[in-house]
């Protein structure tokens, strides 16, 4: 059994399908299909999860703490009860924010070596650099 | 309104079918991942399944399924190696891997009761191969020839037999042991009987076969040892009294065959039994290297008994 730890550094980098999860979570409670469409969505198509992929990763941030399972319906009378709801949980978020910071910081590096447009990056401190 | 209802008809259809193909192809996954997660994984197909064909058409389930195919197949190899690797790290913290008194004791009885009986093998070999007398005895009796060859080749698989113990005291990954066992293998056949290639292709053919039987069988046997031994020793020591057992087994199939053709011949050709007689005495050295061999293997399975008897049982 693997050891929790309370440092969101110790879990980066994220895998890339395990942010897209976090991602996905931070607008509210989502099920399995739910999170694969807002994936897809958030990253205009170029991110598509696959349930073995779905499912292995939401098994890896279960056991991190990073998300939990939720009990809670948004609209019960609309929803298959056996569908399964994920949350983010405030761990979660720190290392969400954690893995965006440490990606925003790539690409102002990046952006020092010229490689991107030093223009569109809205830093995580605030402002547009 | 015919048309709807039969496109719509064939959509269910390739979605039932789809998803009996992928509640199927979910068996790749391990139980315990299966367990927790098949039925969701089949919900997010599904429901996948069912958006693409209503937007995109029957025919996109195409991409989707070579999409999701090597998902499955690139993550059930992930999950599987992941459980590989956890049983093998439970399997190693919870038993000793160091080699306990009793697992020497069956070891040291093993290579001596091979040896003993390597030298009673090479001992009836010297003395009846290309003898006037023998093949002319051979040629009276199949079952004489027949227990000639089975001494050979057992004494052979017994090589092979041993190789495994130094495999799996040195190498801990199966997989390599067992490559390097099949190679063993056949170097073991070609150097000891691949001239009947040339000669004679029926015989080296039977002879291969009744040979790569022998050893096969004696791993196999070898395997299900290390299988029970799991229970109460790590890895390594467990398969290793595997591979003992391994020899064992074809060290009395060896010994059964040394004895039927000792008892078979002796009457046929005393005169020649009687050149392998020690000093001035009436003691047969064959005779007396075969009864080691007996008494050797007796030793080397009483010891396997030992070590493969687990030791809650021989407390309790």
């Amino acid at each position: 059994m693997k050891q929790r730890t309370d440092e969101p550094e110790a879990l980066l980098p994220l895998p890339t399908a395990a942010f897209h999860i976090l991602l996905a979570l931070t607008g509210g409670e989502r099920h399995g299909y739910g999170i694969m469409q807002e994936a897809v969505r958030s990253s205009d198509g170029k991110v598509k999860l696959g349930p073995g992929t779905l499912y292995r990763s939401i098994r890896r941030l279960l056991d991190d703490g990073l998300i939990e399972e939720s009990n809670e319906r948004p609209v019960p009378e609309l929803d298959d009860e056996r569908r399964h709801y994920y949350r983010l949980t405030p761990f979660g978020l720190r290392v969400a924010r954690a893995e965006a910071e440490r990606l925003a910081e790539l690409v102002r590096a990046a952006q020092r070596k010229q490689l991107l447009p030093q223009t569109g990056l809205i830093g995580l401190e605030g402002g547009v650099e | 309104m015919t048309r709807l209802s039969r496109k719509s008809r064939d959509r269910s259809r390739a979605i039932a079918l789809s998803l009996r193909l992928y509640h199927f192809c979910l068996r790749a996954y391990p139980q315990q991942f299966r367990h927790t997660y098949g039925e969701r994984m089949m919900r997010v197909f599904r429901d996948h399944c069912r958006a693409i064909a209503e937007q995109h058409g029957v025919l996109s389930l195409i991409p989707l399924w070579l999409h999701t195919f090597s998902d499955l197949i690139y993550t059930a190899c992930l999950e599987r190696w992941q459980v590989f690797k956890e049983k093998n790290a439970m399997v190693t913290s919870r038993y000793p891997q160091q080699f306990s008194l009793r697992l020497w004791f069956a070891l040291t009885a093993t290579i001596i009761a091979f040896v003993v009986s390597l030298v009673a093998s090479l001992n009836l070999y010297l003395l009846e191969d290309a003898n006037p007398l023998t093949q002319a005895a051979y040629r009276v009796s199949s079952v004489l020839r027949f227990s000639y060859d089975v001494v050979y080749l057992s004494a052979l698989a017994a090589g092979v037999a041993v190789c495994a113990i130094v495999g799996y005291a040195l190498v801990q990954r199966t997989a390599l042991v067992t490559t390097g066992l099949l190679i063993v293998m056949l170097l073991v056949a070609f150097a000891g009987f691949g001239g009947m290639l040339v000669r004679h292709v029926s015989t080296f053919l039977i002879l291969l076969l009744i040979f790569s039987a022998l050893t096969l069988i004696s791993l196999l046997i070898g395997h299900v040892a290390t299988t029970r031994a799991l229970r109460f020793l790590g890895q390594r020591p467990a398969a290793v009294l595997g591979a003992c057992v391994s020899v064992s087994c074809v060290l009395l199939i060896n010994v059964v065959a040394l004895v039927l053709h000792t008892l078979l011949l002796n009457p046929v050709s005393h005169a020649l039994y009687m050149q392998g007689q020690i000093g001035d005495t009436h003691l047969n050295f064959s005779l007396i290297a075969m009864g080691i061999a007996l008494l050797a293997l007796i030793g080397c399975a009483i010891s396997l008994g030992f070590a493969l008897h687990s030791p809650s049982r021989q407390s309790s």
